[in-house]
């Protein structure tokens, strides 16, 4: 049987120099400060920030499912973590000794097997970023009115839900990702299409992750930016309604 | 992008981030420096982070 070295567990990079690690580590204890310090003010001539409600209130579920994403885990682990230094799913053993493949993320302790669940959130707060950008365009009463933080926010919008929607878990709860044969099943060459459609988009999930989180931190310092009086919004259109 | 800036994607990020939590944090004890430098800070931190998720976007690694 084909073992590699490395170690199990979380606990390991507890004792190891790994400068990776433990900047990380300084950076999650400033982030949580700064957070503390400079909670979200919410809305600001009508835009809302993406981190505000309903953002706010389920904020440790929206950050678990980002962070047991399938695009940031492989980011992680191979650039954050280093570890394990390099993967290799080895053969199981069964109780006699024969041998078992691959058999699937069902362990209940490892939190990167909620994803699924984590994703249901996801999905359920995406309306309200659309009404964020609706609210952005008639906050002035009587009026219609395009600027650049309303562009932001429906571009924020947009990103999230491709990043939702190309999501592996979404494949598997939504399009019949679970399914060994389309051909048996009712329904099966509709389904396989919306597969392959979705399939199509999750090749770009990683692109999809890290471009939404530049637009997520971009938009909210924006809005502060706004706040603290910068010059930084542009009208494109206003008309009376 | 070439694979070998993708090799420095989490300097730059740690970095980035960084710089815009210290600013951060300036503002909140109100450290005197002037508000101009602490914006273009941000602003290169900003950039940074970004810079930091496009190289690895770029890489297959």
């Amino acid at each position: 049987m084909f073992k590699t070295e490395r170690k199990q567990g979380w606990f390991p990079e507890f004792t190891e120099l790994n400068w990776r690690f433990w900047s990380f580590v300084i950076l999650l204890i400033m982030s949580l400060g700064a957070l503390t310090w400079f909670p979200v003010t919410g809305t600001f001539e009508g835009y809302t920030d993406p981190f505000y409600s309903p953002t706010l209130l389920v904020i440790p579920l929206i950050a678990a499912f980002r962070l047991s994403c399938y695009a940031y885990r492989k980011d992680y682990y191979r650039h954050v973590f280093k570890h394990p230094q390099a993967c290799a799913t080895g053969i199981r053993e069964g109780k006699n000794g024969e041998t078992r493949g691959y058999s699937g993320e069902k362990g209940f302790f490892a939190l990167n097997n909620y994803h699924r669940y984590f994703l249901y959130v996801g999905i359920a707060i995406l309306p309200f970023f659309y009404y964020d950008f609706g609210v952005s365009l008639f906050y002035e009463p009587g009026y219609f009115v395009l600027r650049l933080g309303s562009i932001l926010l429906i571009v924020n919008a947009l990103l999230l839900t491709l990043w939702t929607i190309s999501c592996h878990a979404f494949r598997h709860v939504f399009v019949r990702g679970q399914l060994d044969c389309f051909s048996c099943s009712l329904g099966g060459k509709t389904m396989k299409k919306l597969y392959d459609g979705q399939s199509f988009l999750n090749r770009y999930h990683e692109q999809f992750a890290f471009i939404s989180l530049i637009i997520v931190v971009g938009v909210d310092l924006y809005i502060r930016a706004l706040m603290v009086g910068l010059p930084v919004d542009f009208t494109f259109l206003k008309f009376a309604i | 992008m070439s694979e070998n800036a993708a090799r420095y994607r989490y300097p730059l990020f740690f970095v980035g981030s960084f710089l815009m939590l210290i600013m951060a944090f300036f503002l909140h004890f109100g450290v005197e420096v002037q508000e101009l430098y602490i914006e273009i800070i941000v602003l290169v931190g900003f950039v940074l982070f970004v810079m930091s998720m496009v190289v690895g976007l770029g890489s297959k690694e």
